[in-house]
């Protein structure tokens, strides 16, 4: 068999052929996700919503292979000399999976869980009549807390297993979204613009490139789709709009175009409990419910790509360009006492860009992938204002207070950033059990900033340059069962910072990182275990050396890499008993980071520091049960101590540290999410459903101040329980839309932050059309 | 249905019985008076009051605040029978005082914007000084704070600018009968400070008006206290008024070489410096820079000085960024100086060091940071001896003030 394959394969470079076709389910219906494979080849595809498939392979008979758990497996022999369209084929259910059987086959969703990283892959498509925004959708998955400091546009902390900030890093098809600047952010981004977010917990595979300490998030658009218009409106409480148009379109010849095109609006202007107090005495009058009223967001983007797909000389290469700008208000300073009116940041951002992919490249089983962007943005942060707020809305000018509302001197910062990214990945199959990686991936940045409020400020150019390279090796062995990889990553920076009192500091660094990965189906299908490690380094972002031009954010430039040993166990069961389903997952997770670098409060602002040390242990688990395809119940949970492991205090001094292996305040510890779903089909037509979902959220207590320390009126970001529900109507498989949302049912007060209310209780109507 | 009701009756009953048992527990519940101190940690505005009963506290065993203390931020300030929380976070500010049974309660919050520089009145008022760090703006605010009331009864802007360019900024205020003392420092406004190192000042007011009377200046010595401490300048039970500069680099100034670190005096019922009186440090036997002082009572004062040789370290005393800190005893009308003696090279105040010195008996208590530990140590005033007392365990860094409080009927 193998030499039979050699041989196939050995054929060469002969210009391929495309096998395109439908599968149906013996009811007639297009079957999603089935697997069509060339039987003894390496050609093999899924299909998408529509059952249809599309294989390019060289001319030659072959055995059409057609797999779909729950079904019989179908086989088919092809003669395929030119482009040709293969006749419809049915599958017919499993005799031993009746028509009680409920689980469709294995999903593309599936088959990312099933690596041997610790992942979550997020499958995005049950979520597309939400008006969620990425951050909230992933703020209910296991390990992550997504920390908000307000409603839509405000800032947020993203948190995946104690790891938070630039630790995680974020990616768009394997893009750095952060180039993409602040209008193209998780809190901005629509649900339907990606077909699943796949969660990478500690041990980050090198294809995403970068330097994440302890995971990453790659945000992945569907691809297989050659024609689809997704467009949807929404509006809400607080004067919330948002609308998203996401369309492809492919002519016969290869040429695609994709348009995603979105916008955002709100005037978050919900209620908070605050109090005023009198001007003169200053003395607090009683707590009232009072609207943010200067919370203000807008922003829109438009990101279009051209290009072919299907070459001699690649498989895509498609250039492209987005162009965003927003415009966010603020309400408040680091807590709800310092009430702003009148500062705000705004942002442009023009991205050119280029992705290409080329297999068979020079050789067979080579292929080469390539990603790159050049992000050219204005970013500016305004306060200037002398006005002094209260939560009513007035305000008095307070002269001696005539620093802006947040800093301490007037700001009109002006960054005027450039920055390339670009990610290069050769990936070699040397057979069908091993194969290799290579990826290099460059960061360049440079800024210039100047306070252009003030004449005194000397306008400086600092940068950054990054250069990770990265090599893998992956087997997969026992008929597939087992799966394992292993990698290092070499990583260096160097930049050139000047700053106010110390002149010029050039930062340097060069680490190696390395790491590995290993799952294993104890039983097929169904009982897998995975393990993985690595020694992970992150080196400072630009805003962590640079600061944010001491708008809420001091430079550092003595910050040091952040080095951290991450290890994760996990297994993950599920089986499916005629009508009833189960899985069960669970993880354990150890990180051992040194020279941790946290924000820590400097006077009324930030400056980030290296933490020296801190170890996260945690633990995960998710439950989910699911009754036909009537309904489903999910539930997850997550629970993560991080101690403060510094043994002295003050370097250069011999102070014991007595916070020594306490938890670090300010962290989440506990929380989780609850999910009920139930589907109704044909309930007046034949392809209407109706979808109701119900959902809970809960996040136990933390401290903002060292948690061992004081009895009464400590700060406490306190525990919290809110309950959200939806109702989703389709017709015609989900061309027509409408639902109904309605965010934290019984209006509880929530907080991610210290005296930091969010928005409460909020409607939402969304209305989409999809058509592919 | 009945014994259901009767169920949660008794359910609703235990609830209540063990929420009162559980306050019935806490700290303080003996009667009388008690001591009040406020605990500082790592964490910015982290700090924790707590009530005790006896100094024998303070001289034994650990004070730690793990699972005891009410987390409060700010500048703890003794003031008329209150522990006033000066705290422009969060909340705002609020007095603390004893209630009828002894506890430790907070009064009613104010919210006090950028407080530099504040003192105590003769009648037991605070007086603050709200100013502008950066100086984007010369029109500084004086107010009166009544811990009475529980509310600000004064307020007045003052402009701080002297010449073209130029204005004071605030570093501690002490009022004596109808006048209100500011010292200050004078700087250009631009990023280049380059304050007058010439000559001390101080802004006179009338009190409770908050007119201003004018600025005096001295040559005889430098700027006088620093920035944020409040402890350049204190009142004597004679109603004198002494001012401390301290030209060092240690508190944030450059050291110049013609002028000397001292001691002025302004005389009760004066408005002007006493040409008579100046009392030169750096000359004298302890060769070193005063850097804060604090009233012991009388006419005596307690001083952190630094050896001169050793002010390398800019802004040394604030943040504990510095060890190589001295104490003396200073009897101001004689110029008697003690050193202190059995203490330890130790470290400045992190910021909120007003009300750290604590006198009852005849001893200072107050505890200090060394490179190894943080120690309450207590002084005798009269011979300037230390005794070592408790250590500051559990993550504290400083105690920031001390203060004895009586039950408010």
């Amino acid at each position: 068999m193998l030499v039979l394959l050699a041989s196939i394969q050995g054929f060469s470079q002969s210009s391929k052929v495309n096998l395109t076709g439908v599968i149906l389910t013996d009811s007639g219906q297009p079957a999603e996700g089935v697997s069509v494979a060339l039987k003894g080849t390496a050609y093999s595809t899924l299909t998408n919503e529509k059952g249809e498939y599309e294989l390019s392979a060289e001319p030659g008979n072959y055995v059409l292979s057609v797999t779909y758990v729950g079904y019989k497996s179908k086989q088919t022999k092809i003669n395929l000399q030119s482009n040709q369209t293969a006749p419809s084929i049915s599958i017919e259910e499993d005799m031993a999976a009746l028509d009680e059987v409920q689980v469709t086959g294995k999903t593309k969703v599936q088959r990312v869980r099933e690596q041997a990283f610790n992942i979550t892959a997020v499958d995005l498509k049950q979520l597309y009549n939400t008006s969620a925004d990425l951050n909230q959708v992933l703020n209910k998955t296991t390990g992550v807390r997504v920390r908000e400091s307000g409603g839509m546009g405000s800032a947020f902390n993203f948190s995946l297993n104690g790891f938070s900030g630039d630790q995680v890093k974020f990616f768009l098809d394997g893009i750095p979204i952060d180039n993409y600047g602040s209008s193209f952010t998780l809190n901005n981004i629509p649900v339907n613009m990606a077909e699943r977010i796949d969660v990478y917990k500690g041990v980050v595979p090198i294809e995403l490139g970068g330097d994440a300490l302890g995971g990453a998030v790659n945000i992945v658009t569907n691809k297989n789709v050659n024609h689809y218009i997704d467009a949807s409106y929404s509006f809400g409480s607080f004067n919330t709009h948002k609308a998203a148009i996401n369309t492809r379109f492919t002519s016969k010849k290869g040429l695609v175009a994709n348009i995603n095109a979105f916008a955002n609006y709100s005037d978050n202007s919900y209620k908070v409990d605050a109090s005023i107090p009198d001007s003169f005495s200053g003395v607090y009058g009683p707590i009232q419910k009072l609207k943010h009223f200067h919370d203000g967001y807008k922003q829109g983007t438009v990101m279009a790509e051209v290009g072919v797909k299907d070459k001699k000389y690649a498989d895509y290469l498609l250039i492209g360009a987005a162009v965003s700008a927003n415009k966010k208000e603020i309400q408040q300073g680091t807590t709800m006492l310092r009430v702003v009116g009148d500062a705000f940041t705004d942002s442009q951002n023009f991205v050119p860009s280029i992705k290409y992919k080329k297999s068979n490249l020079f050789t067979k089983d080579l292929t080469a992938t390539l990603a790159a962007s050049y992000n050219i943005a204005q970013e500016r942060t305004v306060d200037t204002s002398s006005a002094r707020y209260d939560w009513s809305g007035h305000y008095e000018i307070k002269s001696y207070e005539s620093g802006g509302e947040i800093n301490t001197v007037k700001t009109l910062m002006v960054f005027d950033v450039k920055s390339l990214q670009s990610n290069a990945n050769l990936k070699y199959d040397l057979n069908e059990n091993n194969s290799f990686a290579l990826n290099y991936t460059y960061l360049g940045y440079k800024r210039k900033q100047d306070n252009e409020y003030t004449t005194t400020d000397i306008p400086t150019e600092p940068y950054i340059n990054k250069n990770i390279l990265g090599l893998s090796y992956s087997l997969s062995a026992l008929e597939k069962r087992l799966s394992y990889t292993t990698f290092a990553k070499m990583l260096d920076l160097h930049g050139e910072i000047m700053t106010q009192e110390n002149g010029v500091i050039k930062p340097s660094f060069n680490d190696l990182g390395y790491g590995t990965a290993a799952a294993y189906f104890v039983i097929p299908e169904e009982f897998q275990v995975k393990a993985s490690y690595e020694h992970a380094f992150r080196l400072p972002s630009a805003i962590e050396l640079l600061g944010d031009g001491g708008v809420r954010i001091n430079p550092n430039p003595t910050l040091e890499p952040e080095v951290s040993d991450n290890v994760n166990l996990g297994f993950a069961y599920k089986k499916t008993y005629k009508v009833h389903s189960f899985a069960f997952e669970g993880n354990l997770l150890y990180r051992k980071a040194n020279n941790f670098i946290q924000p820590q409060l400097d006077g009324n602002k930030s400056i980030n520091v290296n933490f020296k040390n801190i170890q996260v242990t945690g633990i995960d688990g998710v439950i989910h049960y699911g009754y036909k395809q009537w309904f489903t119940f999910d539930l997850n949970t997550t629970y993560q101590k991080t101690l403060n492991m510094d043994d002295t205090l003050l370097p250069g001094t011999n102070q014991v540290n007595y916070l020594y292996k306490t938890q670090v305040p300010n962290v989440p510890i506990f929380y989780g999410n609850a999910n009920l779903g139930f589907y109704f089909k044909n309930l007046k037509y034949t392809d209407d459903l109706f979808t109701i979902n119900l959902s809970t959220s809960y996040a136990g207590s933390y401290y903002l101040n060292p948690p061992t320390l004081g009895k009464q009126n400590k700060k406490e970001i306190p525990e919290q329980v809110y309950y959200s529900a939806s109702l989703a109507y389709s017709l015609k498989n989900g061309r027509y839309n409408i639902a109904l949302e309605c965010f934290d049912i019984t209006d509880v007060k929530l907080y991610d932050y210290y005296n930091v209310q969010k928005p409460g209780r909020s409607f939402t109507l969304k209305l989409r059309y999809f058509f592919m | 249905m009945k014994t259901i009701k009767n169920l949660l009756a008794l359910t609703l009953m235990s609830v209540a019985f063990f929420s009162c048992s559980s306050d019935n527990s806490d700290d303080n519940t003996t009667e009388g008076s008690k001591y009040v101190l406020g605990y500082q940690t790592a964490t910015w505005n982290s700090n924790y009051m707590w009530s005790f009963d006896s100094l024998d506290q303070l001289m034994t065993g650990t004070i730690d605040m793990t699972g005891k203390g009410i987390e409060q931020g700010g500048s703890y300030i003794p003031l008329a029978n209150t522990m006033f929380a000066c705290d422009t976070e969060v909340e705002g500010a609020a007095p603390f005082y004893l209630n009828a049974a002894s506890q430790l309660v907070a009064g009613n919050r104010v919210f006090i914007e950028s407080q530099f520089a504040y003192g105590v009145t003769d009648d037991d008022k605070l007086l603050i000084v709200g100013a502008s760090w950066e100086g984007s703006s010369t029109d500084n605010e004086l107010i009166i704070y009544d811990p009475v009331k529980q509310a600000i009864t004064g307020r007045k802007f003052n402009n701080f600018a002297t010449t073209t360019g130029r204005f004071d900024f605030p570093t501690g205020v002490t009022v004596v009968g109808d006048k209100v003392f500011v010292s200050v420092f004078d700087r250009d406004a631009s990023d280049n400070w380059a304050i007058d190192q010439k000559q001390a000042y101080i802004r006179v007011y009338d009190y409770p008006s908050l007119n201003f009377v004018k600025r005096i200046a001295d040559t005889r010595t430098t700027a006088v206290g620093m920035y944020y401490t409040n402890t350049g300048i204190i009142r004597t039970d004679s109603g004198n008024v002494y001012t401390f500069s301290s030209n060092a680099m240690a508190a944030g100034y450059v050291a110049i070489e013609d002028e000397h670190s001292g001691i002025l005096r302004i005389n009760k019922g004066q408005t002007d410096f006493d040409a008579n009186y100046f009392l030169d440090i750096q000359a004298s036997t302890l060769n070193g820079k005063v850097i804060a002082a604090y009233p012991l009572g009388g006419e005596k004062a307690y001083i952190v000085y630094l050896p001169t040789a050793d002010d390398t370290v800019d802004w040394g005393f604030l943040n504990h960024s510095s060890y190589k800190f001295k104490s003396a005893i200073i009897d101001l009308p004689s110029k008697t100086i003690t050193p202190v003696t059995g203490l330890p090279l130790h470290a400045g105040d992190s910021y909120f060091g007003v009300g750290s010195l604590f006198v009852e008996d005849g001893n200072a208590y107050k505890a200090f940071v060394t490179n190894d530990e943080v120690r309450v140590y207590k002084i005798n005033i009269a011979t300037g001896v230390a005794t070592a007392g408790a250590k500051v365990t559990g993550g504290g860094t400083d105690i920031s003030a001390i203060t004895k409080l009586t039950p408010r009927q």
